[in-house]
């Protein structure tokens, strides 16, 4: 009869390894959870460069003319009130030329390929700074996790391959740690990556509840039903341009007329 | 371990954009909160344009299925989101009530007559008198009146017995008692007691003692509400109701060209002199009336038209060389001039903005302007006089539609649509006799083989045949509703309905 020698696991050790498996379990979760978030970031920048470019910069117009109106008319009937509505109108028109003409006018459609969806999981799974071991670690994952947030917002698929692939040739695990301090170190990962879990998921809620997110879920409904909810509120934007360059014109020939 | 998750997780760059800044913040908000607006008005699955068949209007849905089966005798242009319609044909006969935006009836036919919403409120005739009505088609404004016209600027204009009053909302009567009032696109109306006029706004108070004769020619669209005379004296009274020229004995004031303040004045002896004034009375110019008469001026330019048309700035000075010839209006900032019989532009003061090297120009309007290009075909150039689009239009790009397109301009030019309309990124063409469409880089979208052909809304668009019926094609050309209605009435621009 041979007799195999098996060491008995010490509590210690099963409940490391359960917890090893509970945190393999929550970097999956916390993983989708920030896909989830970064895709929705993504889409939002995405749209909302849309409406900057179809609508916002008919916004900007609308505001100029408005602007110009409100200058006119503290012309023809100077007064504390008609100077401080001019300058106003001016500072709303010169806020929303900017807010319209800025970078994130720039952002084009996104469309994540299931290749650049997988990418990401991954690494965010193996790179999430949660799952640092020590301060120095974490700041590198926090470095390398921006850049895979960037590489996922252009869709650049190359960009995430080569930050895990740096990721790849860093130590995972610290040599000659202790059971009990490796315990320690992972009930605090876990701890720490459903606090995010839930931070994200907060996140997510105000994100939703940002107008722009509301305007993107009202223009989805609306093309549900066959209308371009944006090319809409253009042509309406469009005519009230029209209805004050009217006005403009009306006022400009008041103006010449007093001679101001 | 840290508990800042935004810190760790936050790029340096890229998403942190969605982070939106107060203004980006705020004009979201703002869309969202137009878009609300937009989006109460349901077009979509419900109603997409109303269609006659044997002489009755129904609507249909974007899919071509009716929503109301066609039974209206009469249906008049939506306005506020309601249009008046009758059973009858006979408008003589008819009763009427009025639809809304899904082509339902929202107010019983009962009336017999019903005008336009304006400003909430639709003016109707009941039991022969007139009264005005709300969007539930409850009485407003109780039927006293023999006649009401539509509410402006918070009032309007209706008759009592043989004497005309202003009415406010809640049907008082605002200002005094007149033998008639004539509305005008101005501000003022015209108040007449016996022969004499005066002017009020349209609160009804008093802007200028009925006290004048006015020259009957009231808002002709010549940018005054009216000329006044009182003797041998005349004036001009603004849109607003004021006085703001008097002429000088002797002189007839003849024209206004408001947008430059240049009011023409001719003298009242025959072979007399012109005179050019601004709208304080200072001289800008005098001629010697000739057979060479100055047109209206329109961006400071007026076309003097004679044997070779010229054009002149606000100082009667001449703008174009002696070797070219002005031809049209000036328009958009820019006239055409011609030369050796080719074209180009001059701008406000004279100088050229394109050489004269066209075969054939028509005018700026919006800002383009189509021109015909030797051995390059009809093409558009912008105010800067550089081009905006492909120079000329092929069939699936490969061949030009006319082999000669500039033997004959009126019959061979390619784009009756000037300047370029689009809608939706289409523009309607017309080729050969025959509609098609462009997208904005002048390719053909759709081929030139309808008889009628107007603009696209959400995706869709009315064409006609050669028999007078009307369908439905989509942007890929592709007939979506066979022409088979005798008229088709589309629900362009909700906003506007």
């Amino acid at each position: 009869m041979v007799l195999e020698i098996v060491r008995k696991q010490t509590p210690e050790e099963e409940e490391l390894l359960r917890k090893r498996e509970e945190l393999a379990s929550v970097r999956a979760a916390l993983a989708e959870r920030e896909l989830e978030l970064a895709d929705f970031r993504a889409q939002l920048k995405s749209f909302e460069g849309r409406y900057l470019r179809q609508v916002g910069v008919l916004y900007a117009e609308l505001d100029d003319w408005e602007a110009k109106i409100a200058e006119i008319e503290a012309s023809l009937k100077p007064s504390t009130t008609a100077s401080q509505r001019a300058q106003e109108t001016r500072k709303r028109a010169e806020e929303t030329h900017e807010a319209t003409h800025g970078e994130a006018s720039k952002a084009r459609d996104f469309q994540p390929s299931a290749d650049l969806k997988r990418l990401f999981r991954e690494a965010a799974k193996r790179i999430h700074p949660d799952f640092a071991k020590d301060e120095a670690d974490r700041e590198l994952r926090t470095r390398l996790m921006a850049q895979v947030n960037a590489a996922y917002s252009q869709g650049d698929a190359d960009a995430l391959q080569r930050i895990l692939d740096e990721f790849g040739n860093s130590p995972e695990s610290v040599q000659g740690e202790g059971v009990g301090a490796e315990l320690v170190r992972i009930i605090r990962q876990i701890h720490q990556a459903k606090k995010n879990i839930a931070a994200i998921e907060q996140e997510l809620s105000c994100l939703r509840a940002s107008e722009i997110a509301q305007l993107k879920q009202d223009a989805e409904t609306a093309e549900q039903d066959g209308r371009d909810l944006l090319a809409e509120l253009a042509a309406d934007v469009r005519e009230r341009i029209d209805g004050v360059k009217k006005k403009h014109k009306a006022l400009s020939a008041e103006l010449k007329t007093n001679g101001r | 371990m840290a508990d800042n998750h935004d810190l760790l997780i936050l790029p340096e760059q890229g998403d942190s954009s969605i982070v939106l800044s107060e203004p980006r913040s705020n004009l979201a908000a703002r869309g969202r909160k137009d878009a609300s607006e937009i989006l109460k008005i349901d077009i979509g699955e419900r109603c997409f344009a109303g269609v006659m068949v044997k002489g009755k209007w129904g609507f249909i849905r974007k899919n071509g299925t009716f929503i109301v089966e066609p039974k209206y005798g009469i249906v008049e242009h939506f306005s506020s989101k309601l249009a008046a319609f009758s059973y009858s044909t006979d408008r003589n006969e008819a009763r009427w009530g009025y639809l809304d935006l899904s082509g339902c009836v929202s107010v019983p036919e009962q009336f017999e007559k019903a005008g336009e919403f304006c400003e909430g409120l639709a003016a109707v005739m009941y039991n022969g008198k007139h009264g005005y009505i709300r969007r539930d088609g409850t009485f407003a404004i109780e039927p006293r009146f023999e006649f009401a016209q539509p509410f402006r600027d918070g009032s309007a204009v209706v008759r009592i017995g043989s004497k005309a009053r202003l009415v406010d909302k809640l049907g008082k009567y605002v200002g005094g008692v007149f033998d008639a009032i004539h509305q005008s696109s101005g501000r003022a109306l015209e108040v007449r007691i016996g022969a004499k006029s005066g002017f009020v706004n349209r609160q009804g108070e008093l802007l200028i003692d009925p006290t004048y004769e006015v020259v009957r020619d009231v808002d002709g669209g010549y940018g005054w509400s009216a000329r006044v005379s009182w003797g041998d004296a005349m004036g001009l009274i603004s849109y607003d109701g004021n006085l703001i020229t008097i002429a000088e004995s002797g002189w007839i004031i003849t024209r206004y060209d408001e947008p430059d303040g240049v009011i023409h004045l001719c003298s009242r002896s025959l072979n007399g002199h012109e005179r050019f004034i601004d709208r304080d009375g200072k001289m800008l110019f005098e001629r010697k009336t000739t057979k060479r008469a100055v047109g209206s001026f329109n961006g400071g330019v007026a076309l003097v038209s004679c044997d070779f048309p010229y054009y002149i700035d606000k100082n009667g000075k001449r703008l174009t060389e002696d070797s070219s010839r002005a031809i049209g209006k000036f328009s958009g900032g820019r006239g055409i001039v011609e030369s050796g019989g080719r074209y180009g532009y001059i701008d406000a003061v004279g100088n050229h903005i394109t050489p004269v090297q066209y075969l054939d120009a028509n005018q700026f309007m919006d800002g383009y302007a189509q021109v015909l290009v030797e051995n390059d075909g009809w093409q558009w150039i912008d105010i800067n006089g550089d081009r905006v689009a492909e120079p000329h239009f092929k069939e699936n790009g490969n061949t030009p539609l006319r082999a000669k397109p500039f033997d004959d301009p009126w019959e061979t030019r390619p784009v009756r649509t000037i300047p370029p309309h689009f809608k939706e990124g289409f523009c309607s063409v017309l080729v050969n006799g025959k509609w098609g469409y462009v997208n904005t880089k002048c390719q053909v979208v759709v081929p030139p083989i309808y008889s009628h052909a107007r603009s696209f809304f959400n995706g869709i668009a009315a064409v006609g045949d050669e028999n007078g019926k009307w369908g439905f094609i989509d942007s890929a050309g592709e007939l979506v509703m066979s022409c088979q209605f005798d008229q088709v009435r589309t629900l362009e621009n909700p906003r506007s309905y």
